[in-house]
């Protein structure tokens, strides 16, 4: 009976020593949507590159039709018929919409050329099929992101799979095109194909799927039908046992509230939210940044780091005004920001930990402009020892690091420049267990010792864990800010959502757009503009 | 793989101390020593100290070429204006100061820092890509020259013209040299391997990199300035069109020499190494009796060759385990 489908048979992947994704099987019949949730980190976007052919599976099978397919490059996964649609734009701006669309396969003239009228006739069978709203002859350059998303749509559709994997393309999208991407995805399955479709939105994944599989961890949790699923019981799976979880959050958690620190107003315009945002950040005080994908609380602690340019806003340290248009400018005000992707913007590649652990303090380790070897050397010895790196020696090439070591690096090289303000983006995703708790009892210390820390994290697991307060963004806003028993991974997750607070917590109304300092506790209120 | 081996062997061994060596910053020192040991065959005079010291002194300017060419190799740019602004250096030492040798190497540090600095701020602030910006300057340097000097002419001060002879270009090597370590202990040198290995990771991390482009392309164009007084020294005259073909060679060697177009990687060292290789090449391949014409042919053929070398070389590294004693080569 499994025959007529996609199966996914005992797939397992890992990257160094991290498990990616562990035994993990799945069967998708023709007909139906099969959603694909969990959280960052649970092996969701290893599986869509296994099924993509971008990434091949370390054991494991995948079949289709009772045929075992052996995807080794994207391009044998279009040959087998799978379609994949990922988060991440491949439209070539400077090609129509027709042409995008044909692409993949463009229909070319007994001479050789592209043929024009073919292409265009192609592209309006997809749209005419699937009733999208898309002007074929305009450039992709001249369209927004929300409309790019369904010209890619369009694209996958066009090749007629018999697979069609959407990898996360509804998170880019307001709720109109959202609907219209989840109507299409029911019409491809009632044409007799398989759809799997992944995404963070539990809302959507209630509307469109007929089955739902949980990762998390690299483990399958559960697969259930929808029709006999509670929103409770994917919140249970998707979070885990919370007994297990690493992070006893009152083992760590200290009560705080020491005197201001910094006084963060952002006018919308400058971290391109919707509405003008402030918080304050107390000494010795942890506090998270919280939402889907997108909803502007990364752009917030880029704009107080200085790595976006954030005109208009302002800052106060302590008391003192201060101006950061840099990273510099914020390091010498002690704002010490460790970017999210460790390989893209933080760590120097084939440079040594050394190299790389004293960037930022280099006026500090050196005199009249040279540098003093010794004195690194001794702030490298002090930095292993303080937070645990396994390494074998300071000349050693930064990539032969595990993951976790090379993010204590980054967190080394911040903190030897002593910060007062520590900002953090998404510090431990894609390290171990183990480094993860190192990272985390090095916040709690340093916060202690009177350090303020900003943190984002896609981790709920993390927020609720680790912040004494988080501030919660949804739909560009910040939506509620949620303080001592309310950051809880449920509370958080229902703010995250979207969703009013009343119903879980009485009271409180839902999340003010502008709220200033934390509602349940005596915090310092934000600075009036 | 090798990254998942790498991790196992910290936690295995985490007291030994390892020796780590680019295999990229070695491998022009090994091919030197083969290309002596191959001239040597052919011409077993290549040995003999006035000869080496003659070797030495042919190379200086494609030396002092390569390095400021290296300079900004490491930040991740490149400079097609070398031999423009030689020539320009060239030109304006040879027709404006005639007897004055003080003059006239300040003159010509003062006019190779102005170009250097000049494609610095149009790089680094105007965010022009450096390729388009330095081959613009180069057409530039060179229509000034020739407004300076419409045909070959002047005359170099006497005592500029002696730093050719005798010991001194060895101990203008060793001097640059000894300059290069000094470079590579400061802070602007770190600066300089950062920016240029991650310009994204290095503004992130708080380093001036704006600073460091402009800082660096200036110190290159010192550097040009220098070799266009070595040049003057060598011709004994102005010439508004001889040193235009020092560009490509001056590429050449410091790939050469192991510093990679990519940025942040190599040694300046090795420029010189590569600059020392490149042109007892061009002398080989001249003694074999390869007609003049063919110098062209072997010159694009190196580069092309040696850029090979140096994507094979990239990113490996002789690892030297004391204990256990174990040595290999591994993938960085």
């Amino acid at each position: 009976m499994l025959d007529g489908g996609l199966r996914v048979v005992s797939v397992s992947k890992s990257y160094g020593r991290v498990d990616a994704l562990v035994d993990v099987s799945l069967a998708v019949q023709p007909g139906e949507v099969h959603a694909l949730v969990g959280e960052n980190g649970s092996g969701k976007s290893t599986l869509v590159k296994i099924l993509a052919g971008s990434v091949r599976p370390d054991r494991g099978e995948i079949w289709y039709r009772g045929r075992q397919l052996s995807l080794s490059s994207p391009s044998h996964a279009h040959r087998a018929g799978i379609a994949t649609v990922f988060q991440e734009l491949s439209v070539i701006p400077s090609l129509t919409v027709a042409e995008n669309i044909s692409l993949l396969a463009l229909p070319r003239t007994p001479a050789g050329t592209i043929d024009r009228k073919a292409v265009l006739h192609r592209a309006e069978e997809v749209v005419s099929q699937y009733g999208f709203h898309v002007n074929l002859d305009a450039r992709c350059s001249s369209l927004s992101v929300q409309q790019l998303q369904l010209v890619e749509l369009a694209r996958a559709l066009s090749s007629d799979p018999n697979v069609l994997v959407l990898d996360e393309a509804t998170s880019a999208l307001d709720a109109p095109e959202a609907a219209e991407v989840i109507r299409i995805c029911r019409d491809v399955a009632g044409a007799g194909r398989a759809v799997v479709f992944i995404s963070h939105r539990l809302d959507e994944v209630f509307q469109v799927a007929d089955w739902c599989s949980v990762l998390r961890d690299g483990h399958l949790i559960s697969t259930r039908s929808m029709q006999q699923t509670s929103r409770n019981d994917m919140l249970q799976d998707l979070l885990g046992d919370k007994a297990a979880a690493i992070l006893s959050r009152h083992a760590l958690r200290v009560s705080s509230g020491g005197p201001p620190l910094l006084k963060a107003v952002l006018p919308r315009a400058c971290w391109r939210g919707r509405e003008d945002v402030s918080f304050a950040l107390s000494e010795g005080e942890i506090v998270g940044l919280a939402g889907l994908q997108g909803q502007g609380q990364k752009e917030v602690l880029q704009v107080v780091a200085g790595d976006l340019p954030g005109s208009g806003k302002q800052l106060l340290l302590g008391d003192r005004p201060i101006s950061v248009s840099s990273p510099a400018d914020a390091l010498r005000h002690g704002l010490c920001y460790v970017p999210e992707d460790r390989h893209r913007d933080g760590l120097l590649s084939g440079h040594s930990v050394l190299v790389n652990l004293t960037l930022a303090v280099l006026k500090a380790v050196s005199r009249f402009g040279f540098l003093n070897r010794r004195l690194e050397i001794r702030l490298y010895h002090q930095m292993v020892a303080q937070l645990g790196i396994h390494v074998d020696s300071w000349k050693q090439p930064i990539e032969s690091l595990s993951g976790g070591n090379q993010q204590k690096v980054l967190l080394g090289r911040v903190l030897l420049a002593r910060p007062r303000v520590l900002l953090l983006d998404d510090p431990t995703r894609g390290i171990d267990v183990g480094a993860k708790a190192d990272v985390y009892e090095t916040l709690r210390s340093l916060a202690d010792q009177g350090v303020g820390v900003l943190l984002n994290s896609t981790e709920i697991k993390e927020l609720a864990g680790v912040c004494d307060r988080v501030l919660v963004f949804h739909d560009r806003r910040l939506v509620a800010q949620l303080a001592g028993d309310e950051t809880t991974e449920r509370h958080l997750l229902h703010a995250m959502l979207g969703e009013s607070r009343s119903e879980i917590d009485p009271r409180d109304e839902q999340g003010s757009p502008q709220v200033d300092g934390s509602p349940t506790r005596q915090q310092p209120s934000g600075v009036s503009t | 793989m090798t990254e998942a081996a790498n991790a196992t062997n910290e936690r295995a061994l985490p007291a030994s101390r390892a020796l780590i060596i680019e295999l990229g910053d070695v491998a022009i020192y090994v091919g030197l020593f083969l290309l002596i040991a191959a001239s040597t065959a052919f011409e077993p005079t290549t040995l003999q100290p006035s000869r080496l010291l003659y070797t030495v002194a042919i190379s200086l300017v494609l030396i002092f070429a390569a390095v400021a060419e290296g300079l900004v190799m490491l930040l991740g740019s490149i400079d097609l204006a070398v031999g423009a602004v030689i020539t320009l250096v060239n030109v304006v030492v040879a027709s404006i100061v005639s007897t004055n040798p003080a003059l006239g190497i300040a003159l010509a540090i003062a006019v190779g820092c102005g170009a250097g600095v000049v494609a610095g701020l149009l790089v680094a602030y105007v965010r022009l890509p450096s390729i388009v910006v330095t081959l613009a300057l180069a057409s530039v340097w060179g229509g000034i020259a020739l407004y300076v000097m419409p045909t070959p002419g002047g005359s170099v001060p006497a005592l500029l013209q002696q730093l050719i002879y005798g010991p001194w270009p060895i101990v203008i090597v060793i001097v640059l040299v000894a300059a290069l370590y000094w470079f590579s202990r400061l802070r602007l040198g770190r600066f300089t391997y950062a920016a240029g290995a991650d310009p994204a990771a290095a503004f992130r991390a708080g380093i001036p990199v704006e600073r460091t482009r402009v800082v660096v392309f200036g110190i290159a164009g010192m550097l040009l300035g220098i070799a266009g007084i070595l040049f003057s020294a060598l011709t004994g005259g102005g010439d508004p069109l001889a040193a235009n073909a020092y560009t490509l060679p001056a590429i050449t060697a410091a790939v050469l020499g192991g510093i990679a177009f990519r940025g942040g990687k190599g040694t300046l060292w090795g420029a010189i190494a590569g600059a020392v290789a490149l042109t007892q090449i061009t002398h080989l391949v001249f003694f074999m009796g390869v007609p003049a014409f063919y110098q062209g042919i072997v010159n694009g053929a190196l580069l092309v060759l040696s850029v090979g070398i140096s994507r094979a070389t990239s990113d490996r590294a002789i690892v030297i385990r004391v204990r256990p004693m174990r040595i290999a080569i591994t993938r960085a």
